[in-house]
């Protein structure tokens, strides 16, 4: 609603036009009056409700700051809540219904023992307990956001979709990867109840073997230390109760044993009649090793020895 | 005096020797004796090495003439004693190289110790040359005594080759058909050969033996190879036959010591005291001779005789 004003200037027109809106829409319709105003006046009308008003007595409203405000009578009482935080509903009759709006916003906290709620949203993202513990009873926790959390602890994590991040760790199926690195490092022991599958090379595989290789061998890229009393054991061919161990007698220095380079059977103190002519080296046996050893000494026609020949007893 | 058995290659193995395969050894080294020589013998004209042999025989005693009558017999010279002598055989310097003891030229045998050990220079004289320079002086005129001589009063003989044709020794006796009366005054000396003799060289017989084992380059053992044990055998036998100074050198001689080869050089001559016989021809001319008579006698046998010195 503005002022209207008529300008010297304006027509009669004008003053007609401004004067009927004047009186429908500034002063508005006599008939729309409330029926407890007798007066048909505007001025009447006004008169005999500042008399009601003025005629009956109020009351004081304080809040808990102490702060009062007489109300009387003919003094409406507004009752406002705060955008987020309280309502206010009049209804009939007389009555004036307060509550919490749909979406509440609570500047500092909120303290209650039990919070039932549909969903909830925090506006800066926290929640804590004195306690130090946040239970969620027996239900799910689902967010398509980001878990940031110090510790997961649960009998069951599950999750929907084909891949799963945790930190730099994907999970994608089955698969497990680092996406920000080509090693992945578990820093505790790790158990793996079934088989453990490396490149060609599988640990506790299917049947009786605990480690195998796809290629038909596996390819150590250091030396092998078999610890104390441990022994190296050949099955065989046949699978049987007959088994061929390699072991060493406990050695007092550092030793090194060589297998040369050649294709060949080692021969073992078990051994009998293997060791063939070309397994001796040149000038390699000596009497000692000669069984009852017996010499025949060539000498010349003077009686000087020129050659002794050692040989194997009867 | 040490005999050794030599050690033998036995199918890959050392095995001593038997006394049989000694003994081809000793055969060997006769015949390596054989086919040359340490004492050679040749025939010559004259001034032969072993000296002289006598053949003598009667010739007819001077005739004897008279213008008055028959010389008498007593009157008449004797028959006498026609003498030629033969010295024609020859002992020739023949070369012979000397063999040293290396040490280890000789085989090898098993000594006490059952060690091996060459044989030295005595061994091989005892077991191998020595042996078989007995039995090269032996009387046998066999395959083991090849390579020394014998005589003949034949050119050929059976294991034996003719040294020369030229005899050695020619018996001769006067020819008393030759003498007749009627021709006094005979030629005195009307001889007739009787015998001749030869000189042969015994033929040896390489019969097969076992080669022994001896020490080879860098002292190994070695069956001895053939050529160089036949040459060393050979060096050595003639060394010995002709050079030994322990009494095992080969010696030639006629009528000395030692035993005989083959047939006597037999001087036969005949034993009468002469045959006389007269001649008339004319009245002044009277002739008699005494022409040789009597039986064929054995004046001497020289046996051409070998020994060791």
């Amino acid at each position: 609603m503005a002022v209207r004003n008529i300008a010297v200037t304006d027509t009669l027109e004008t003053f007609r036009t401004e004067f009927n809106a004047l009186c429908l829409n500034d002063f508005g319709d006599i008939a729309d009056l409330s029926g407890s105003i007798s007066a048909t006046t505007l001025v009447g009308a006004m008169n005999e409700t500042i008399s009601i008003a003025t005629s009956t007595a109020g009351f004081t409203i304080r809040d808990s700051s102490s702060t009062t405000q007489l109300i009387g009578g003919g003094d409406t009482l507004s009752i406002l809540g705060t955008t987020n935080e309280i309502e206010a509903v009049v209804s009939a009759t007389d009555t004036v219904t307060i509550g919490l709006p749909n979406a509440v916003s609570i500047t500092t906290s909120v303290t209650a023992p039990t919070l039932s709620t549909g969903n909830m949203s925090l506006a800066n993202g926290s929640i804590t307990d004195s306690s130090g513990a946040i239970s969620f009873g027996n239900e799910n926790l689902t967010t398509t956001g980001t878990l940031n959390a110090g510790a997961i602890t649960g009998t069951s994590i599950t999750g929907s979709g084909a891949t799963h991040t945790l930190g730099t760790i994907e999970i994608s199926g089955n698969t497990i990867r680092s996406t920000d690195s080509t090693t992945m490092i578990i820093n505790d022991n790790l158990t793996v109840n079934n088989s453990l599958a490396a490149g060609v090379t599988t640990i506790n595989p299917t049947g009786a073997n605990n480690i195998e290789s796809s290629s038909g061998f596996t390819i150590f890229g250091s030396s092998i230390v078999l610890n104390t009393a441990k022994t190296l054991i050949f099955e065989g061919a046949t699978a049987d109760s007959f088994e061929t161990t390699l072991t060493v007698t406990d050695p007092t220095a550092a030793r090194t044993i060589t297998l040369p380079n050649e294709t060949g059977t080692v021969v073992t103190t078990g051994s009998t009649d293997v060791v063939a002519e070309s397994m001796m080296a040149n000038d390699s046996v000596g009497s000692n090793e000669l069984k009852s050893v017996v010499s025949l000494i060539i000498y010349n026609s003077s009686g000087t020895p020129l050659k002794t020949i050692f040989g194997a007893g009867a | 005096m040490a005999v050794r058995t030599p050690l033998k290659n036995d199918s890959g193995n050392l095995k001593q020797m038997t006394s049989t395969e000694v003994n081809e050894i000793v055969d060997q080294v006769i015949y390596q004796y054989s086919i040359n020589p340490g004492v050679v013998l040749e025939v010559v004209s004259s001034g032969g090495s072993l000296g002289t042999v006598s053949d003598t025989r009667l010739q007819a005693g001077a005739s004897s003439t008279s213008v008055s009558g028959t010389p008498s017999e007593g009157t008449t010279a004797e028959p006498s004693i026609v003498t030629t002598n033969f010295d024609k055989i020859n002992e020739t310097g023949t070369a012979v190289s000397t063999v040293t003891d290396t040490g280890t030229l000789f085989p090898v045998f098993l000594d006490s110790s059952n060690n091996i050990q060459a044989m030295s220079m005595q061994d091989m004289l005892d077991t191998f040359i020595h042996p078989a320079i007995d039995l090269l002086v032996s009387g046998s005129t066999s395959t083991q005594q090849g390579g020394t001589y014998q005589i003949s009063n034949s050119t050929s003989v059976s294991g034996s080759t003719l040294v020369s044709s030229t005899p050695v020794f020619i018996d001769t006796r006067a020819d008393t058909s030759l003498y007749t009366s009627g021709s006094i005054p005979e030629t005195q000396d009307q001889p007739k050969n009787i015998t001749s003799f030869y000189l042969h060289k015994i033929t040896g017989s390489d019969t097969s033996y076992t080669l022994p084992i001896y020490i080879a380059g860098d002292n190994h053992l070695q069956v001895y190879p053939e050529s160089s044990f036949e040459t060393m055998i050979q060096n050595l036998v003639r060394d010995v036959a002709k050079n030994s100074t322990s009494g095992y050198s080969i010696n030639y001689t006629l009528g000395g010591p030692g035993n005989s080869r083959g047939s006597g050089l037999v001087d036969t001559r005949l034993d009468g005291s002469g045959n006389y016989q007269t001649r008339f021809v004319n009245a002044n001319d009277y002739r008699a001779q005494e022409f040789p008579n009597g039986s064929a006698q054995t004046i001497s046998t020289t046996f051409l005789r070998i020994a060791k010195a």
